[in-house]
């Protein structure tokens, strides 16, 4: 699993911030949400990957964002309010529960496009032949042996198979080999 | 998740997260309560109106655990539930589980191979979960009534014997995790395992695993975060009147 966004909100209306970290945990956890009053608070400004904000006080911080890649997301009072081209999202925070969470989206996305319709992960040729020997019933310490690689590197790789396929014991794996015509039931015992 | 109250009726309850039906069961509390509150309820069936407010709110919200209100709880009340629970696991949902597999393999469609192959994965994770509940049973429910009655009498003679055989630290090391299997099972089916003309069967199968599991992850919390510290705080009262 990667590391959970960091999202700031800047806002000196509390109740906005708290709705909108609500708002943003109850459909696209996992996040970190941070809230705010002014961004004259927040000395690391890059450490956040989407920051939401007024746009008076985008104009006042402007330069603040111009040498990092955290994504400003402007929340406006009333759509096309802030449409300037140069920061293209907005979330109009007066517009209905589905406007809000498709405009949030759209500026979470921006950060990281692709992700969520990322490729599918397949395994590697190594990380294959890690998983045929564990669902024959090899030892990691066995498998380094076998494929001449460090016990490190086994077990990195193992973790990868884990991550990739969501799999986590000898016998899911197994079974997994199994489907896949990666060994045959012989080769299991 | 609205908060479930004494004075909220019983088919409120239900309304609001129908897989409260068997913890209710589990409560001796059958269908069929017409207008009654939960309060009436637990009162017409000497039931703790706090444990029961706790479990089944704890059970509808992840992010709710009135700890410290359920450690003012006789532990033997929830000694009871846990073994009402695992009675539930072993006679119902398991057994269910079993039958809608072997109905899937039964059915000889394309995917029958990996449905054989769930069903024997299925068994290692219940021979696994069984061992684990029999040890429960077998050892540490009643080491916990006997710690009980040890700190209620307030003797201390034979304690410290008690207390050497077994304890609260040894049931934490042995409390191993028995979900991994689980959560792979699952994973199989809804990944690898194909579709076929009878959905409704696999699709009931991944239901009950996902129901199984959750159930199994509320009653470890309460196990681990609520009967544990509590026996562990009647040793330590126990250790010191020994001395």
């Amino acid at each position: 699993m990667s590391a959970s966004s960091r999202i700031l909100l800047v806002t000196p209306n509390r109740l906005v911030g708290i709705g909108l970290k609500k708002l943003l945990l109850e459909y696209f956890s996992p996040l970190d949400v941070s809230i705010v009053a002014d961004l004259g608070d927040v000395p690391e400004l890059r450490s956040f990957d989407v920051a939401f904000l007024s746009s008076d006080s985008y104009v006042l911080y402007r330069d603040r964002f111009a040498a990092i890649s955290t994504t400003p997301v402007i929340l406006t009072e009333g759509a096309g309010v802030s449409e300037s081209r140069e920061v293209p999202l907005t979330v109009n925070v007066t517009g209905t529960e589905s406007e809000i969470v498709e405009q949030v989206q759209r500026g979470l996305s921006a950060h990281r496009p692709g992700r969520g319709h990322s490729k599918a992960e397949h395994l590697s040729a190594r990380e294959v032949g890690v998983l045929r020997l564990v669902a024959r019933g090899y030892l990691n310490k066995q498998i380094a042996d076998k494929l001449s690689i460090s016990l490190h590197t086994v077990i990195s790789h193992r973790k990868n198979i884990t991550r990739k396929l969501g799999i986590k014991t000898v016998s899911g794996l197994t079974i997994y080999a199994l489907l896949n015509g990666l060994v045959s039931s012989k080769d299991v015992g | 998740m609205k908060l479930l109250t004494a004075d909220m009726k019983l088919a409120e309850i239900v309304h609001s997260n129908y897989l409260l039906i068997p913890v209710l069961n589990r409560f001796g509390i059958r269908l069929g309560f017409g207008e009654k509150t939960v309060r009436t309820v637990c009162s017409e069936r000497r039931i703790n109106l706090e444990f029961f407010l706790a479990i089944v709110n704890a059970f509808s919200n992840e992010d709710f655990f009135p700890e410290a209100r359920l450690r003012t709880v006789n532990v033997l009340t929830i000694v009871d539930y846990l073994r009402t629970t695992h009675a539930y696991y072993i006679h119902a949902q398991i057994p269910r589980i079993e039958r809608l597999l072997r109905s899937l393999a039964r059915s000889k469609t394309r995917r029958t191979k990996g449905v054989v192959l769930a069903q024997r994965f299925f068994q290692e994770y219940k021979r696994e979960l069984l061992a684990h509940l029999k040890r429960e049973e077998e050892v540490t429910f009643p080491y916990v009534e006997q710690v009980y009655r040890l700190h209620r009498s307030r003797r201390s003679r034979g304690n410290k014997d008690l207390l050497a055989r077994y304890s609260m630290r040894a049931y934490e090391e042995e409390h191993d995790n028995v979900d991994e299997k689980l959560d792979d099972l699952k994973n199989i089916l809804i990944k690898y395992v194909s579709s076929g003309p009878d959905d409704d069967t696999l699709n009931t199968v991944i239901f009950e695993l996902f129901r199984l599991e959750r159930d199994i992850i509320d009653h470890t919390r309460i196990e681990d975060t609520i009967l544990r510290p509590i026996v562990a705080e009647m040793e330590q009262a126990i250790q010191r009147t020994a001395r």
